[in-house]
């Protein structure tokens, strides 16, 4: 892949990526009380690379995108079974509130842990798909 | 501790593990350790059910309605253990075909590579999601599991990309698709019209609503519904048409996975929504028990028409399928247990057949048409002998055992229906047994003429020995098994206990009401 031929869609890919990874990040840390969470989130984080790959020709991963799959459910996997452990049910989110310096009351939940792990599970899964896909059709092309 | 989520969770950790681990060596080892360790916990969890028990796990401790909760009752149990030896004996005998040539004539490479691009890694989510399936108390949660098992696969049954896989592999995904979306609208209207998906508490609003306002036509359409998604996934007579052409395409060690277990889960479900959600729906019961009767004989005589391996034993399958379905819907608990043996017996036996075909195709090719293999591989055909009459029901063997309870419980609940059933299953058998010995007449029996000489894999013929031991010693053992299958059968007739250890915790929800995590409530509101 190349750079993309058009130069509006060149100029703007580099602002709009960092737009969409914030907007990415922040559907992320919402999603614990409101629509969001780390499949939505994942799936905008996974697009904004795919905009990054054709316009800009960048990876914004250095690693292959195959491997984020096996360690997010890893994440996510022994984000429920730890509270098995402590003989809590597979699952149970623990969550509190801690104060910090400058940022203030900050309420803290286990379970964004979880969704780390599905953040990386559904970033690895589409990234994955779409580069199969793209190889396909390229040497279709060629 | 509560063991129930280890069957879900060891699966799904090692599948993880293993697209990390870099050597085929140690896939190999983790791969076999895992499928150790969750058929250790099958066993000991198959123990605590056997004395009567139900076991509940309450995920994150949410009260059963609103949670999801994981259900062990002797059903269950009897299905891990299966999906746990199945599983075993698959992973064993996977990676030691997995390092040799598909069949005669092939290249090395294309089963290497299946290897590499995480073969045993599908299959531990497949086994993941087999298991999450039996355990499951809420009907999405099966949805969710129906979903996880079907997407791995889809993976295991085109990986390699051969021309018969991406074909079959095609139909196969759109009917479970369409299958699925059917699950998902039959969920949501049982959700609409019941306001829960609980299954113990589903069982218990319908039977109240049944008992004080008589049959409900949206009730049976739910019920229909859900017959149609779980039919097709167990492959009854009209809606299994997908099935004898997909299962032979994949890897052996795959086909004989689906083979034993994927349709019987189809079956299990089908258990569970008419012996616990619908018990009272007579006219669906007796339309699947007359699809069971078509089911046995179409099974029969589809595979008089095959001549090759796993095509024949595919259409066995779907024979044997119709089998279970008699059992499952003749009234009473006499054909429950007649079908609950008849599931121990099916799943060793069709998975033991399998596994001879894989071999036989090594030895011969994709068809059993030159005769003449029993001097060369007089062990092979022993053990062909030996579970073919299982398959057929010939006295001495397993299958004998379990198909005279079936018929002997289908013409003791009388009526005309059942008669005729029994009828077919009679037939069946006869048609089974002249079926069985055409393979036999086709590759071991006669005179050698082009026979080859191949060196089987030991782990293939190891794992092919183990499959047949447990095929043999469940005639061997078929009292204890027997009552095994009675004492379960009859803990489906009433659905009590199951209800009642689900619903432990169950209160009317009102704000402040300590058992409610409240916290979590109010928390969501702002």
């Amino acid at each position: 892949m190349t750079r993309h031929p058009e130069i509006v869609f060149r100029t703007l890919a580099m602002p709009v990526v960092f737009v969409m990874l914030a907007i990415g990040f922040h559907f992320f840390l919402r999603g614990h009380n409101a629509p969001g969470g780390g499949f939505i989130a994942g799936l905008i984080v996974a697009v904004t690379a795919l905009l990054a790959r054709m316009a800009l020709d960048r990876r914004l991963l250095r690693l292959e995108p195959k491997t984020l799959v096996p360690i997010g459910l890893l994440i996510a996997m022994i984000t429920g079974v730890f509270p098995m452990f402590f003989g809590d049910a597979f699952l149970k989110s623990a969550h509190g509130h801690t104060h910090w310096p400058f940022v203030g009351d900050f309420e803290w939940a286990s379970a964004a842990l979880f969704d780390l792990g599905v953040f990386l599970v559904v970033i690895g899964t589409t990234l994955t798909i779409i580069e199969l896909l793209a190889e396909d059709s390229r040497e279709e092309n060629s | 501790m509560n063991l129930l989520s280890l069957p879900i969770l060891l699966p799904l950790f090692s599948g993880a593990v293993l697209l990390l681990l870099p050597k085929r060596a140690l896939r190999t080892l983790m791969a076999l350790i895992a499928a150790i360790l969750t058929l250790l916990v099958d066993l000991s969890i198959l123990r605590t059910v056997l004395r009567g028990e139900v076991m509940v796990l309450q995920m994150s401790n949410w009260p059963a309605p609103w949670g999801i909760s994981l259900v062990a009752d002797g059903l269950t149990g009897i299905m891990l253990a299966l999906s746990g030896l199945i599983a075993l004996l698959t992973v064993m005998f996977a990676s030691s075909s997995l390092a040799h040539e598909p069949r005669r004539g092939q290249s090395k490479t294309l089963n290497q590579l299946r290897e590499r691009f995480g073969f045993q890694a599908l299959l531990q989510f497949l086994i993941m999601g087999v298991n999450m399936s039996f355990l499951t108390g809420d009907l999405f949660n099966l949805f969710v599991a129906f979903e996880v098992m079907l997407i791995s696969s889809y993976g295991l049954l085109l990986i390699g990309n051969e021309l018969p896989q991406l074909r079959e592999g095609f139909k196969y995904v759109v009917v479970n698709l369409l299958a699925s979306a059917v699950f998902v609208v039959a969920a949501g209207m049982m959700y609409g019209l019941v306001g829960t998906l609980n299954m113990a508490d589903i069982s218990v609003k319908i039977a109240e609503y049944s008992s004080s306002h008589g049959a409900d036509a949206r009730l049976s359409l739910l019920a229909m519904m859900l017959a149609l998604v779980f039919a097709t996934k167990a492959a009854v007579f009209p809606l299994g048409f997908w099935l004898p052409s997909a299962y032979p395409v994949p890897v052996a060690a795959a086909s004989a996975f689906f083979a034993a277990l994927l349709t019987k889960v189809g079956v299990y479900s089908l258990i569970r929504t008419f012996t616990l959600l619908f018990p009272q729906e007579q006219l669906i019961h007796t339309i699947l028990l007359v699809l069971a009767a078509f089911s046995m004989l179409v099974g029969a005589f589809g595979m008089i028409s095959q001549s090759r391996w796993r095509h024949t034993l595919a259409f066995a399958n779907i024979s044997s399928i119709g089998y279970l379905l008699m059992g499952v819907f003749t009234t009473g608990s006499a054909g429950m247990t007649g079908a609950l043996y008849y599931l121990i017996h099916t799943v060793l036996v069709i998975f033991c057949l399998f596994l001879i075909a894989a071999l036989g195709e090594k030895i011969a090719g994709l068809k059993y048409t030159v005769e003449g293999h029993l001097n060369s591989y007089p062990w092979l055909g022993i053990a062909y002998f030996a579970s073919a009459l299982a398959l057929a029901g010939i006295p001495p063997s397993s299958g004998f055992i379990a198909k005279y309870s079936l018929i002997s419980a289908s013409l003791r609940a009388g009526g005309t229906v059942n008669n005729w059933v029994a009828a077919a299953a009679v037939i069946t058998g006869l048609l089974l047994l002249y079926a069985t010995v055409e393979i036999w007449r086709g590759f071991f029996w006669g005179e050698s003429h082009a026979v080859h000489k191949v060196v089987l894999p030991r782990g293939m013929t190891t794992t092919t020995v183990f499959s047949l031991a447990l095929v043999i010693s469940l005639a061997v053992f078929s009292g204890p098994i027997y009552k095994l299958a009675q004492r379960t059968a009859e803990q489906l007739m009433t659905n009590e206990a199951y209800t009642k250890a689900v619903l432990v915790e169950v209160k009317t929800p009102r704000i402040g009401d300590p058992a409610l995590p409240t916290d979590e409530l109010e928390e969501d509101t702002h």
